[in-house]
Order: structure tokens, then C-alpha cells, then sequence
């Protein structure tokens, strides 16, 4: 009778264990979020990503989307790199998110030594997309893409195209048009979208590839005209500018997001209350109001599809740098 | 038997250092600069200049104004001190806390710079600790490493 | 409507009690900021961003205008009294408002930086005012060669603003543009110099360089000082205004400062810091005891002073009249303005002239309130010194070490803090000139960066610089001045005219 009494006992104790254990672990996960979480962005306060992610945020929390507080961070520094490898670096448990352009996610790791790539992140949501035009001054001789193109064509590595700089996605639309029709364009790259803007205005370059944020007091102004739209569907903002899959080239288009991540290996509950949070932000009209102020085409990816189309970006990335002789670096 | 001047030796040997590391870089040409053609050429002037300097410590021209031959030591014992507890912060700041190493460095230079009792300065390391910390972090909401405190 | 209208109902609306709140705080937040080491109006502005979801843009274009030139204020402060810039526009007045500090002039020199401060506020505004349109073309036709030219005769213009040997402060500038290399490459981002350390790839930040350059150098030079009575001396009223030999010569380099410095404010890129020195420059080329400089001449800060204001107010040009940002406090101030729903752009004046005459009015009355709200404080910052030296040099020592990390949030810059501060006291025990070495780095990265671009311009073509009109003037500016140099030393073999070969 004893023994049976101690192997009941035992099995009770362990049953007992074990359910404590459950609960407490059902409780933590259960418990998130408990506490306040820190979004970073990895660029500075001013910047388009530092505004809409500001936003967004502000959305949240006014709406109480997610039960605990937000608050934002801005860690700018190395286009973007230093802040997004801070935030991949620490723990996955969802109190640390970062809020970035998909630059620094997709297209740096391919080029540059980093602590991250696009595979060792969990990406949340995808919540804003930037299509790239080329833009040219008002009074410029080409009243349509064709006529640049003729002119391009008659003075091969002459004409100058201002990006925004190297390895961004305007220098990714530049190699995409240069494959696609085959004529040298003349790359300057400068230090960011407002230098690039003033180059073109000052006569410096002649046409720059730019997002519509970049350039709408200009077009209100008359000063620029878009010329060209370097994505496979128009652009709500130039809705007459056609696309140069339109015209006959075969170019993917580019994937400037916007996409919050978490490092590697978060709970899936932990996914689906952020991205339940964020999606529910990108629906309200105050929103959809804003992303026309900035220029930003709506681009809703969720979780789950997430992983492919950054799979599918990286790829072409590589296969266009690839095809100018940069040395790309595995990513696995 | 004039000294040689330190400096000048020091910059020249980083110069040419520097001028040995570029060309590890992408140098390109003047047409079309590299990565590290502008750096060699930085290292080039700068070792190119100190050799002149240099030299002309050397040269007997009249009326040289060179360092005075000994040059007086360069830091005093309190000097050190601050060097030593600035040192320790920097390398310890992150482990042990912000706001704790603040107290700590703070304690120690005023000691350091003259303050006569321990009790005087551990009153000013915590008084200075918690008024950053509110006007930094409360206030401005700029966030500090938290060290083992978390 | 007639400019004097506008800018009637433009002082209207400034006043209307809101508007004038929030002058009030912008300018006193600024003054705070530009005080304090370390934290500028850029990271202030970040800070506020947030807030001003909700604001009219009027209100936060008030906010943050008066943020930014009151920081312009600010920095001077701690510049002079001890030696320690919060800002890299600030550096250059360090150099002769310190040693007015020393020789017992500090009330004055605050006095003149204040007074210089409000003319270029009030030039600046009157630029901004009548000027707009014209000169925003005009900057507009500055491009890549052109701006290589500006900073490359800048940086040989550096080892002038020394008082001492001009091959010594030849090497600190080459140091200086060494030092900015470390880091991403400005074009493609490569990494040089940086070891493998991912924070170093963003290269050693200006701010903690000259804390420690300046800050703590300093803060080891009064400690190394066998003489311990210190800089406590009770200071009467009368020192603390300037002279009236002083206010006399400040007159010029103040106007001359402003007109200068609010054209240089609409060249993008670190305007201020370049208009500070240039001024100092000017100056020193100009004045009757150019000996002076370095040692305590007013005009040294005088005319940085009201230069690096001017190109505060000039810096808002580009933004108002091409709706373009040309410095980073200029990116902040339009987002404020995105997030209230403002365009700013080329048709900004016409768009909403109530808020540009309006922004006007509050740029000038935010002007007058600075000038009342530093000129008593003057006595006040003043007895600061008295503070005995063994509180003082800690308190300073440790407001860099805050300070530093409010920048970046980067602990490789507590690193850069301590290492400038050791290098730079040995350094002025040895006789060379620190402002060189700083300023250095702030221009180096930028003379590479806008001789890469001309160069993809060209393709490759040398001739792109001497091609334009305007980057051929500015080349020939060296030029000119070293002929007349040469030729005004004739017997003398200068030293001056050996450094000078244009260097490629």
C-alpha cells in the first residue's frame, strides 16, 4: 500500500511540476506584451522613415491598438545599418522591434560585412511602398520617356542620373533600366534624397531617379516633371507617368518598404500581436491621409508572405549588381 | 644637442602608416578615385610635411624657435588622475551602468581635483548622478546603458 | 501687398500671445541646449518631433526656428567661459573668448557674442525677407565643383586662423582629414580604417572630438597647473560690460560677420561651422593688431559670433524658398512642417504667406527676446567662475561624459571623448593649434565627397572645375590673395607661400 501511495505521490508531484511549469510559460508567452516596447529606427528623426514610423506609432497608441506603450528610438547611423543591427542582435522576445526601410534589410547585407541578413530577421509586416520615377527639370528638351530614351541612345555614358546613393534602391531602378534598354546612363550618386533634388534643380545632373516624397513641392510647383516610372504598375501619385514594363522592358520594379522586424526566433503570438498592432494602424484613414502627404503607395505584406517577397527582392538585387561586377557576399 | 621633436615624428610615422594601410583599399586614379586615394594622398602631405618640419628642426638656421630642450613633464599628478578615472569610464560605463558609473567618475574627480573629504565627494558623485539623470534621461529622454542594473 | 504690409500683419500675428509662447520656449530651449554640451538643436528638435503631431505648422515652425538660433546663442556661452563648444559653430569662438575669459573680459565677451548675435539675426531676417527667390537660384547654381572648390580653399584657409606656426597647424589639418576618414566612405559607403568595429563605421563624431579636444584638454590643463589658486576673482560690474574701445571694434566685424555668414548659410553642408571661421579669418586679415588674434581680440569673437547666426537664419532660405533642407536642423523642421501637413516648396511664400510673414515676425521678435534674455544672464554665467576649481573642473568633466553620450548613444564615443581629451592636452602642451584640427574634420569628408561627385559629373574629366564660371572663381580666390601676399613679402621667403602650392 505504501509503494502504490509514493508512486501516486511521485506521479502527482510531477503532473504538479509539469503544470506549473505549462502555466508559468503559457503565462509568460501569454504575457507579452507586459511591459513597454522600443521601437527603433535607424535613421534620424527628420527623415521619411523617422515621420511615418513617428506616425504610425502615434496611431497606436491613440487607438490603443497594442496594450502597452510605444516609444521610439532613433539610432541613425551607416545607411540605416548600425541601429537595424542593434535591434537584430538582442533578444526575440518583442520588446525591442525595429521599424526600417527595406534598404539596410535587403540590399546592404549583399555588399557590406554586417551582423545580420535578410534571413536572420523575422519580419513582421510590410507597411508602406515607395515606387521610383525619373524625374527631369520642367524646361528639359524630352517631353516623353521615349525622347530621353532616343537621346540616351545617341550619347551613350554622357547623360548624368543623380540617385539618392550607391547601393539604394534608385541606384538598384538606375542598373534596372540600364539592363533593361541597354543604354549607359552616367551615375552620380549623392548623399541622400535633398542633394539629389537640388542637383537636378541647379542643372548639376540632368534627369534623377527619386520617390514621389522626394520631389511633390516641386511637381506642385512646376519645377519637375516625372518622365517615367521605374516599376511594374503606375504610381498612384503620377498616375500618367508610364512604367517602363509598359513601354516594353522587362524590369521587376524595386521593393522600397518600409517593414518592421524582430530578430530571429520570436514566438508566433508575439507576431501576431505586433502585426495585428501595426495593421490595424495602416487601415485607419488618418493613415491613408498621411501616406499621401509623404508620397508612400499603399504596400500591406503580412508575415507570411513576407518571407518570400524579401527572398524574391534579394534575388534580383543580386542578380543586377551582379551584372555590374560587385562582388556580392552569400546570404544565408 | 637639440631634441627631437616628438610630434612632428609621431604624425610622420602615422602618416606613413596611414599611407601603408590605404593601398590595402581600392586606389584607382585620379580620374576615377578609389576608396583609398584620397586617404593616401591625406598620408602622403602629412608624412611629406612632418619630414619637412623635422628637417627643418635640424637645419642651422639662426633663430630657430625648436622646443625648449626639455620639455617640462607633461602631466602633473592630478592630471593623471583624471586620465585614470576618465579611462575607467569609458571602459566600464556599459557594464557597470551609466548613472553608476557617473557617481563613481564623479566621486573620484572630486576627490582628485581637491575636495578634502570622501564624505563630501560621494555626496557630490550622487547629487551630480541624479540630477543628469533627470535632466537627461527623464527629462530629455535620452536613453543610457543600464548596465547590471536592469 | 507691400513688403511692409506683410511684415505689418506678419508682427501681428508673431505677437499674438500663442506665437509668442512659443518663440519664448523655442529660444530658451535652444539657449538651453546650445548651453549644455554635448546635446545640440538637432537632437532637441528629435526630441520634439513627437509633440508636434497636433501642432499647427505655424506653431512648430516657430518652435523649432527659435530652437535652432537659439542654440547659436547658447554655444557661445560655454565657448567662452570655458573653453568647452557645444556645438562645432562654436569652436572658433573658443579660440579668443576664452582668453578674454582668462584675462578677466568674460562679461564682455558674452556681451559682444550676444549683441553680435542679434545684428546677424536681424540681417539674416531682412536677407530671408526680401531676398528669398533671387538667392535661392542663386544657391541653386552651386553644384559638386563648386562646393569641392569652397571646402578645399576652406581648409587651406584653416592654418590661418592659428596664431602660431602655420606648419604646425598644416599638419593638424592634414591630421584633422585623416582622422574623418576613418569610416564609410562618403560614396559608397565602403568601410576604411575601422577595424572590423561595426560603431566605428560610422566614423569619430565632431561633437565628442572637440568636447575632449577642447573640454577636457582644458579641464587637464587647469589641473596640471601648479598655481592652484584658480580663475576665482570677484568680478564688478563695470568688467562685465565691454569697453567702449571694445564695442568700437566689434562694430565692423559684426556687420561684416552677418552679411557673410547668412550668404555662406545658403550653401548646404556645415554652413555655420565653415562661416565661423571664415569670418575669424576675415577678420584677422583685416584688423590693425592682427597679433591680437588668439589672444583675447574681440573681434575674434565678435564676427564668428554674428556669422554663424547668420547662417542659422540664412540656412532657412533654401528650405522656405525651394522647400529643400540643406543642413540636417532644416531636414527637422520640415518634417514638423509635413507632419502639420505643410509643403514647403518653391510656391511656399505664395502658398501660405500668412505663416511666412508670420514665421518673419517671430524670427525677429524671437531675436529681441534672446537678446533680453542673455544680456542680464551675462552676470550670472559670469559667477559661474567663481565656482572654486575643484567643483568646477569635475562638473565640466562630467557634463562631457553626459553630454557625449546624448549625441550618438554610442559608447565608442565616451571612447573618442577621453582619447581627444589626453591627445589634445598634449598636443597644446606642444604648441599646436586645436581649431584646425577639429574644423579639419569637419570639411575633409565633404572636400572628398564633392571632388568624387564632380568627377562622375565628368567622367572622369579634371577639367569640370576649371570649365564652370563660378568654381573657377572660386580657385583663383587663393590665387589672387597669394599674389598679393607674395608680392606684399617680397624679401621675405614666407613660409606662408611654400605651404600654399595647390595641392591636387
Amino acid at each position: 500500500m505504501k509503494r502504490k501511495s509514493k508512486r501516486v505521490f511521485q506521479m502527482a508531484a510531477v503532473a504538479a511540476g509539469m503544470a506549473v511549469i505549462l502555466t508559468a510559460a503559457f503565462a509568460m508567452a501569454a504575457d507579452y506584451p507586459r511591459k513597454a516596447v522600443t521601437v527603433v529606427v535607424p535613421w534620424p528623426a527628420g527623415s521619411a522613415t523617422g515621420i511615418v514610423g513617428q506616425k504610425i506609432v502615434n496611431i497606436i497608441q491613440q487607438n490603443k491598438f497594442f496594450p502597452q506603450a510605444m516609444q521610439i528610438v532613433y539610432k541613425p547611423g551607416a545607411s540605416g545599418t548600425i541601429g537595424l543591427a542593434e535591434v537584430l542582435q538582442g533578444k526575440p522576445d518583442g520588446y525591442t522591434i525595429g521599424y526600417n526601410p527595406s534598404a539596410p534589410i535587403l540590399v546592404q547585407p549583399l555588399v557590406k560585412e554586417l551582423p545580420y541578413t535578410s534571413q536572420t530577421l523575422t519580419p513582421i509586416i510590410q507597411t508602406m511602398q515607395f515606387p521610383w520615377l525619373l524625374v527631369v527639370k520642367a524646361e528639359a528638351p524630352w517631353k516623353t520617356i521615349q525622347e530621353f530614351l532616343d537621346y540616351c541612345k545617341k550619347h551613350p555614358g554622357e547623360v548624368t542620373v543623380g540617385t539618392a546613393g550607391d547601393y539604394t534602391w534608385g541606384h538598384l531602378a538606375l542598373l534596372q533600366m540600364t539592363q533593361a534598354t541597354g543604354i549607359k546612363f552616367r551615375h552620380v550618386p549623392f548623399q541622400g534624397a535633398a542633394p539629389n533634388v537640388t542637383a537636378l534643380l541647379g542643372g548639376h545632373v540632368q534627369a534623377s531617379l527619386v520617390v514621389t516624397g522626394d520631389v511633390s513641392a516641386q511637381i506642385s510647383a512646376g519645377k519637375v516633371r516625372f518622365i517615367a516610372c521605374v516599376e511594374t504598375v503606375r504610381s498612384a501619385f503620377a498616375p500618367d507617368t508610364p512604367t517602363f514594363k509598359e513601354l516594353g522592358y522587362d524590369v521587376k520594379g524595386t521593393m522600397h518598404t518600409h517593414i518592421v522586424v524582430l530578430p530571429k526566433g520570436a514566438a508566433p503570438d508575439v507576431i501576431e500581436i505586433l502585426h495585428e498592432a501595426f495593421k490595424k494602424a495602416i487601415d485607419t484613414n488618418d493613415y491613408k491621409e498621411f501616406m499621401k502627404q509623404v508620397g508612400g503607395d499603399p504596400g500591406y505584406i503580412s508575415h507570411k508572405d513576407l518571407p518570400a517577397a524579401i527572398a524574391a527582392a534579394v534575388k534580383e538585387a543580386t542578380r543586377l549588381l551582379e551584372g555590374v561586377g560587385t562582388k556580392i557576399r552569400k546570404v544565408q | 644637442m637639440k631634441s627631437v621633436p616628438q610630434t612632428p615624428l609621431v604624425l610622420l610615422i602615422i602618416g606613413l602608416g596611414f599611407v601603408g594601410y590605404s593601398t590595402k583599399y581600392n586606389i584607382g586614379s585620379l580620374n576615377n578615385p578609389g576608396v583609398g586615394l584620397f586617404p593616401i594622398l591625406i598620408g602622403v602631405a602629412l608624412a611629406g610635411l612632418a619630414g619637412f618640419f623635422l628637417v627643418r628642426q635640424w637645419s642651422p638656421a639662426p633663430g630657430q624657435t625648436g622646443k625648449a630642450p626639455s620639455a617640462p613633464p607633461i602631466l602633473s599628478g592630478k592630471a593623471y588622475g583624471v586620465v585614470a578615472t576618465l579611462v575607467a569610464f569609458a571602459a566600464l560605463h556599459s557594464i557597470l551602468g551609466y548613472w553608476t558609473s557617473i557617481f563613481a567618475a564623479m566621486t573620484a574627480l572630486l576627490r582628485v581635483a581637491g575636495v578634502p573629504s570622501w564624505k563630501k565627494s560621494i555626496l557630490g558623485g550622487v547629487l551630480t548622478s541624479a540630477v543628469s539623470y533627470l535632466v537627461f534621461e527623464y527629462w530629455l529622454g535620452v536613453l543610457f546603458p543600464e548596465g547590471w542594473i536592469r | 501687398m507691400g513688403i511692409i504690409e506683410n511684415l505689418m500683419i506678419g508682427f501681428g500675428q508673431a505677437l499674438s500671445p500663442v506665437n509668442l509662447l512659443f518663440a519664448f520656449l523655442g529660444v530658451t530651449l535652444g539657449s538651453l541646449v546650445g548651453v549644455l554640451p554635448g546635446i545640440g538643436p538637432l537632437g532637441a528638435m528629435s526630441l520634439l518631433l513627437c509633440t508636434t503631431f497636433g501642432m499647427s505648422p505655424t506653431h512648430s515652425l516657430i518652435l523649432f526656428a527659435g530652437i535652432y538660433y537659439g542654440s547659436m546663442y547658447g554655444g557661445s556661452t560655454t565657448s567662452i567661459l570655458l573653453n568647452l563648444p557645444g556645438e562645432s559653430t562654436s569652436v572658433v569662438t573658443c579660440i579668443d573668448g576664452y582668453k578674454m575669459t582668462q584675462k578677466g573680459r568674460a562679461g564682455a565677451a558674452l556681451f559682444i557674442a550676444a549683441a553680435g548675435s542679434f545684428g546677424a539675426g536681424t540681417v539674416s531676417v531682412l536677407g530671408l525677407m526680401l531676398f528669398a527667390p533671387p538667392l535661392a537660384e542663386l544657391a541653386l547654381k552651386f553644384g559638386p565643383p563648386e562646393y569641392f572648390c569652397l571646402t578645399t580653399v576652406g581648409l587651406m584657409v584653416l592654418p590661418y586662423i592659428s596664431s602660431g606656426s602655420k606648419v604646425k597647424s598644416g599638419l593638424m589639418v592634414l591630421l584633422g582629414v585623416m582622422v574623418s576618414t576613418i569610416g564609410m566612405d562618403p560614396v559608397t559607403g565602403d568601410q576604411r580604417f575601422t577595424f572590423g568595429i561595426l560603431a566605428l563605421s560610422q566614423g569619430i563624431d565632431f561633437i565628442p572630438m572637440a568636447m575632449g579636444l577642447f573640454g577636457i584638454a582644458e579641464v587637464l590643463n587647469v589641473l596640471s597647473q601648479k598655481s592652484e589658486t584658480g580663475k576665482v576673482h570677484s568680478v564688478r560690474l563695470r568688467e562685465m560690460l565691454p569697453t567702449r574701445e571694445e564695442i568700437r571694434r566689434s562694430v565692423g566685424p559684426i556687420i561684416r560677420g552677418s552679411v557673410i555668414g547668412f550668404f555662406i548659410g545658403l550653401i548646404p553642408g556645415p554652413a555655420a561651422v565653415v562661416a565661423s571661421f571664415t569670418s575669424y579669418a576675415m577678420e584677422k586679415r583685416l584688423s590693425k593688431h592682427p597679433e591680437e588674434f588668439g589672444h583675447g581680440a574681440v573681434e575674434g569673437v565678435a564676427g564668428p559670433e554674428s556669422a554663424n547666426n547668420a547662417a542659422a537664419g540664412g540656412a532657412f532660405l533654401p528650405l522656405i524658398a525651394l522647400g529643400i533642407p540643406f543642413a540636417p536642423p532644416m531636414a527637422l523642421v520640415l518634417a514638423a512642417l509635413l507632419i502639420g501637413r505643410i509643403l514647403p516648396g518653391p510656391t511656399f511664400i505664395e502658398d501660405h504667406p500668412q505663416m511666412f510673414w508670420t514665421f518673419i515676425g517671430s524670427m525677429y521678435i524671437g531675436n529681441v527676446m534672446l537678446l533680453l534674455l542673455n544680456l542680464p544672464l551675462v552676470g550670472l554665467f559670469v559667477s559661474v567662475l567663481r565656482t572654486p576649481i575643484r567643483i568646477l573642473i569635475p562638473v565640466v568633466a562630467i557634463l562631457c561624459l553626459t553630454g557625449v553620450y546624448a549625441v550618438n548613444s554610442s559608447s565608442i564615443d565616451v571612447w573618442v571623448l577621453v582619447l581627444s581629451g589626453v591627445g589634445g592636452f598634449i598636443l597644446r602642451n606642444r604648441g599646436y593649434d586645436l581649431a584646425p584640427l577639429v574644423l579639419a574634420v569637419v570639411l575633409g569628408p565633404k572636400v572628398e565627397l564633392y571632388f568624387r561627385q564632380s568627377l562622375f559629373m565628368s567622367a572622369g574629366s579634371l577639367a569640370i572645375f576649371v570649365e564652370r564660371s563660378i568654381s573657377l572663381a572660386i580657385l583663383l580666390i587663393p590665387v589672387v590673395v597669394l599674389a598679393a601676399t607674395v608680392a606684399l613679402h617680397f624679401t621675405r621667403k614666407s613660409r606662408a607661400g611654400e605651404f600654399k602650392k595647390p595641392r591636387k
